[in-house]
């Protein structure tokens, strides 16, 4: 089935991954394999002295109520943030996708989120939702009787969090998901609508299944965006609280390491974050990728 | 807010740049000083500095801002492992046991007694020295701004409700807010954000009650924080039930923006009492329509109060540098002691003067006739004395000790919680951090 290049020499492959691997090893391989050995150990911050503990950085992480709650509410807001940016990405992209006239520009518009920074979206949603100045607090309290307080209600804060990530990652799902829609060929559907099968059916049997490599795509790198990306967001506009309602994993690395200057243990919360994301991954491509069609 | 500080950052650095005589000359040694304050404070920072460098030739100060606390000391961090760190480093007073232990600073007091600057520990206010001294008493940083908080009111609510003074106690409080609410002068008693600086460190210590065993830290790393079996519990317990009563309104200590919540309420009028920095002072002037008032922070009818502790910063010197740029930091400390540079500064920023001589000149000068409440938190640190818990609070990786507490204050707040429970989660989370900070410093004290 697939086609295999060959090269003549066995070094020029490398030669050409090279740039590529380097940039890997420096970035992603070098920082990670630092933080599996100052997980190990007791970090002194100004020195960088290690004093060794083995997996006591460990060990104390999973005593503590902090941070077991922390991992609850990752998983809460990573799932949530998921469902929601995929949901309304294909949403937007369905209807997108029924347009004739104007369709560049839905499309543009709709891409405009993702050019955002994360740290911004927070602050944006912070000032739309800021319980005593915010344009949707407001409509919120006078529209529907809400007492709307993020600062105190633990819901509250997790809407406004998981609000600010999706509507970042929107856009992102968007142009997959629409591009994947106008991949799936016109005749495939037209044989299921002369067989009989309602707009409902279509959808349900013939362009879902055809959208599943792009659905599982996305799922991954929402998933993925959802532990690590989503920092700026919790450092803008809750800062984990109240009372470590939002503090998602990949803040409280940052806060322990950075405010709490307790490396060792930062270090250690950030492989365990590796290791979570990695088997997730892992977990998706046994599992769910067998259900992905990926033939056209 | 913080693309503003660094374009705040950019012009300030940037006019100093072209300012005529404001570029380092040749002949002067450049001494590097990262500090952590931006906007109207970051200008008045940059006015000593300019005010030093104008007040000798050997040497030229400069200050650049770094961000918060938070991002400056970890900038500095990471310029000392690079070797590129700064002379004077600024760092608050929840770092003083990072940067003791930090192994590279130069204590304060060797180059001061190095280059002849006499600094008589008496001549300052105590409670400002005693957080940056070693057990010896002698200076590891000099102290630069500093703090109180002390209870600000709104004299119109106090004055419709026909309350002559405010209140001296928390029960005097109380008996005010009642007579406020049923009298309908307002519908909020007591702001408060509850900051662990606010209601738990200046309480205990205004109270000679422990935060932490061994004098609150000062005597050892192996101290066990105790506030969940002191008084302040049922200081907790009080606000609990005045929010449950509506007497108090919470104000969002959660996120920095949220943070201005309980201020906001205050200086717009809505609230009778609101406790936080005498360092507001500017903010309430310039924003309060109303008549408004400050006063002693209130203390428990049955304790007689002691003083309160500050907050703010210090300057630390780090080590690697020649001996003439210790001896420029020496001539820049002497000058930062002047009476008229600390009043200056004080005007200026509201923080306090650190010495009594800059007191007494304020007080020469009539300063106070016009600006009477800015002389109370310099009373209220000049008051009582030295006592086993009032000394300072002294606690490794503080920053996050406080969190632990913030987290379950708001989940006291939001109902969530009982008080007791929740301090006693506080305490066990906080202890844990100590725990691994003493193991993580073992031998160094």
């Amino acid at each position: 089935m697939s086609k295999r290049v060959t090269f003549r020499s066995r070094l020029l492959p490398w030669f050409l991954l090279a740039p590529q691997l380097l940039v890997l090893l420096l970035f992603f391989f070098w920082p990670a394999g630092q933080a599996i050995v100052q997980a190990l150990f007791m970090v002194e911050p100004f020195s960088g002295e290690l004093q060794w503990v083995g997996l006591l950085n460990f060990e104390q992480l999973f005593q503590s109520s902090a941070y077991r709650q922390a991992i609850l509410v990752t998983i809460v807001f990573c799932a949530a943030t998921a469902a929601l940016a995929m949901f309304l990405g294909l949403f937007l992209a369905v209807l997108v996708d029924r347009v004739v006239r104007g369709r560049t520009v839905y499309r543009t518009l709709a891409i405009w989120p993702y050019a955002v920074a994360p740290a911004i979206a927070g602050a944006l949603f912070l000032f739309l939702l800021d319980p005593a100045m915010g344009v949707l607090a407001f409509a919120l309290r006078q529209g529907l009787g809400l007492a709307w307080d993020p600062s105190l209600d633990a819901t509250h804060a997790t809407i406004l969090v998981v609000l600010a990530a999706a509507w970042k990652q929107v856009a992102y799902n968007f142009v997959f998901f629409l591009a994947g829609l106008q991949a799936i060929p016109r005749i495939l559907i037209e044989a299921a609508a002369l067989d009989g099968a309602g707009p409902w059916q279509r959808s349900l049997r013939v362009i879902l299944p055809l959208l599943s490599p792009t659905a599982f795509f996305l799922l991954v790198m929402n998933l993925v965006y959802a532990f690590f990306d989503t920092f700026g967001i919790v450092a803008t506009t809750t800062e984990g609280g109240p009372g470590g309602a939002t503090r998602i994993l990949v803040f409280k690395v940052w806060e322990d390491g950075f405010v709490g200057l307790d490396l060792g243990s930062s270090a250690a919360q950030s492989v365990i974050l590796m290791a979570i994301v990695v088997s997730l991954t892992v977990l998706q491509f046994r599992f769910l990728e067998k259900r992905v069609q990926y033939a056209g | 807010m913080r693309l503003g500080r660094w374009l705040f950052a950019g012009v300030v650095s940037g006019g100093l740049a072209l300012a005529p005589g404001a570029t380092a000359r040749a002949d002067r040694l450049v001494l590097d000083w990262w500090h952590a304050l931006s906007g109207e404070l970051g200008a008045a920072l940059e006015e000593v500095a300019r005010r030093f460098n104008a007040s000798q030739h050997r040497f030229e100060l400069k200050p650049v801002n770094k961000g918060n606390y938070v991002a400056t000391l970890n900038a500095a961090i990471a310029a000392w492992r690079a070797k590129e760190h700064p002379l004077v480093l600024m760092n608050n007073e929840s770092g003083v046991l990072t940067m003791m232990l930090s192994g590279a600073i130069v204590p304060v007091h060797d180059v001061l007694d190095k280059y002849k600057v006499e600094v008589r520990i008496q001549d300052y206010l105590r409670p400002v020295v005693q957080t940056y001294t070693d057990r010896q008493g002698r200076l590891l940083a000099m102290p630069f701004n500093s703090s109180t908080p002390i209870l600000f009111y709104n004299k119109d609510i106090l004055d419709t409700a026909g309350i002559a003074a405010p209140p001296k106690t928390w029960q005097e409080m109380e008996e005010q807010i009642r007579t406020i609410k049923a009298k309908g002068a307002a519908d909020c008693g007591y702001s408060f954000a509850a900051g662990p600086w606010q209601e738990l460190e200046n309480y205990s210590v205004w109270h000679d009650i422990p935060v932490a065993t061994r004098r609150n830290g000062f005597d050892g790393l192996d101290a066990v924080l105790v506030y969940n079996k002191t008084r302040f519990v049922q200081h907790i317990e009080r606000l609990k039930r005045w929010v449950d009563e509506g007497l108090a309104t919470f104000g969002a200590a959660a996120a920095q923006t949220w943070a201005s919540a309980a201020r906001t309420n205050f200086v717009e009028g809505r609230c009778a009492f609101w406790i936080d920095s005498t360092a507001w002072h500017s903010t309430v002037e310039a924003g309060a329509k109303m008549k408004w008032g400050a006063s002693f922070l209130p203390h428990e009818a049955d304790i007689r109060p002691n003083h309160s502790m500050i907050g703010g910063a210090a300057l630390y010197l780090f080590k690697g540098f020649s001996d003439a740029h210790y001896e420029g930091a020496a001539a820049f400390f002497r000058f930062l002691t002047d009476p008229r540079v600390q009043l200056d500064w004080h005007k200026a920023t509201g923080y306090v003067p650190i010495t009594v001589a800059a007191w007494d000149l304020a007080k020469k000068e009539g300063y106070y006739a016009s600006h009477a409440t800015r002389g109370i938190a310099v009373e209220q640190l000049l008051m009582g004395e030295e006592r086993e818990n009032s000394r300072t609070i002294r606690l490794g990786n503080y920053e996050n000790v406080r969190k632990a507490l913030t987290d379950q204050l708001e989940l006291v707040w939001a109902g969530k919680k009982g008080v007791k429970e929740a301090l006693d989660q506080a305490v066990e989370d906080g202890n844990a951090i100590l725990r691994r900070f003493e193991q993580q410093n073992k031998g160094k004290i």
